[in-house]
């Protein structure tokens, strides 16, 4: 859990506390973003406009949530202004749907994001036909190439493709209905 | 599976293509200039399932550190302390004078060595010396000479002391000579009148002389 006493020092412009907070804030930042944003270089941008964002804006912090929990939620406006910008979806209704509860303790193993997403997905993939599911997790999970999945399904390249965009396809629907 | 792969319209193939692109460069994190939609997201949420593409790297995290020292910089060792300019510069200057001043007491002058080695001199020769090492061998001045300890207002203080005690002692041989003067005085001027009283005796014993003559007469 950040120090209370490093928050309000920081508030009152301390650069000693200011400093420590934007190197504490890194990782569990970083995380939350990279879950939504699966480029890296993507997830680095995001979650270090959201670092600043957060100290640059600390003094409206009123302490009426975890810290972290607060800075989380700068983190998914900037997610959601990424993504309508880059690929045009707006993702509030998906997020609101996945019931995170972030981890009082910033020091602890922050899982409850990919928890949360884990638990979607590999909810979707359960509800997907089995060979849909086996090529996603195929491509996804174990890495495979569109090459090597052919092989493994014994199924000619072209029609992999065509598999693995079905698959999608029917994944995306279930993702993005309504919970 | 067979079935599966029946009806495959060009369309769908051509967007099977694309897809096969998309997940190439979700996969390779490459920049996606596609603006597809739920797709690439679900491919990306499918790429998220590997929990080593959440752990931010190393070099990642020195940005961030190297960052933090430059948007937040630490206060200067005076800053962090607050010590200000004129701090320092009272300091220095209380630093010089303190040096002036013990380099100043620490050199001869000839007021307290000059005038009472001539005074001296002048009433008696063996006492040519310096007034300390006659008057009191325990005199505070040598601690002038040598004490270079980093106390160094102790030493002041002391050197002070000194000086003073140093005056008294002066001022104590004075005021013997004068009185050595006086005394010699006093001396000439009985022996002056041993003199005169001796005259004396010599006239009344002439006088008796000649009464005893004039007698006899």
């Amino acid at each position: 859990m950040i120090d209370p006493n490093c928050i309000a020092q920081a508030q009152k412009g301390d650069q000693r506390a200011l400093s420590t907070l934007y190197t504490q804030l890194c990782s569990p930042l970083f995380r939350f973003v990279s879950y939504r944003v699966g480029r890296r270089e993507d997830a680095e941008d995001i979650a270090q406009e959201t670092m600043l964002a957060a100290l640059k804006n600390i003094s409206s912090y009123r302490g009426d949530a975890q810290f972290i929990n607060w800075c989380y939620e700068i983190a998914k406006r900037k997610i959601a202004d990424y993504w309508r910008a880059h690929y045009k979806i707006e993702l509030t209704e998906w997020e609101e749907g996945l019931n995170i509860t972030a981890p009082a303790d910033i020091n602890a193993p922050d899982t409850s994001h990919q928890d949360a997403i884990d638990v979607r997905v590999r909810t979707v993939l359960d509800s997907l036909p089995e060979h849909y599911a086996r090529v996603l997790t195929l491509r996804f999970l174990q890495g495979y190439t569109l090459q090597e999945t052919a092989d493994e399904l014994h199924i000619s390249l072209s029609n992999a493709k065509v598999l693995q965009h079905r698959a999608l396809k029917k994944a995306s629907s279930l993702f993005h209905q309504p919970v | 599976m067979t079935n599966e792969f029946d009806t495959i319209s060009p369309e769908e193939l051509a967007d099977a293509d694309k897809t096969a692109l998309l997940i190439d460069a979700v996969q390779n994190e490459h920049p996606i200039t596609e603006s597809s939609s739920t797709a690439l997201h679900t491919a990306h949420l499918l790429h998220g399932l590997k929990p080593e593409s959440h752990i931010p790297t190393q070099e990642f995290l020195e940005r961030i550190q190297h960052e933090a020292e430059t948007l937040f910089p630490m206060p200067s060792f005076f800053a962090r302390h607050r010590i200000s300019f004129y701090t320092l510069f009272g300091t220095a200057a209380a630093a010089c004078a303190w040096g002036v001043l013990t380099l100043t007491q620490q050199a001869p002058t000839p007021s307290t060595h000059t005038t009472p080695s001539l005074a001296v001199e002048q009433t008696n020769s063996t006492t040519s010396q310096t007034p300390t090492e006659q008057s009191n061998p325990q005199a505070p001045s040598l601690s002038l000479n040598t004490n270079t300890q980093p106390a160094q207002e102790n030493n002041t203080q002391a050197a002070s002391d000194a000086l003073a005690s140093l005056q008294n002692e002066i001022t104590d041989i004075e005021n013997l000579l004068d009185e050595i003067d006086d005394e010699t005085q006093d001396i000439a001027s009985l022996n002056t009148s041993a003199n005169v009283l001796g005259n004396i005796d010599d006239l009344n014993t002439r006088s008796t002389t000649l009464s005893n003559e004039l007698s006899t007469l």
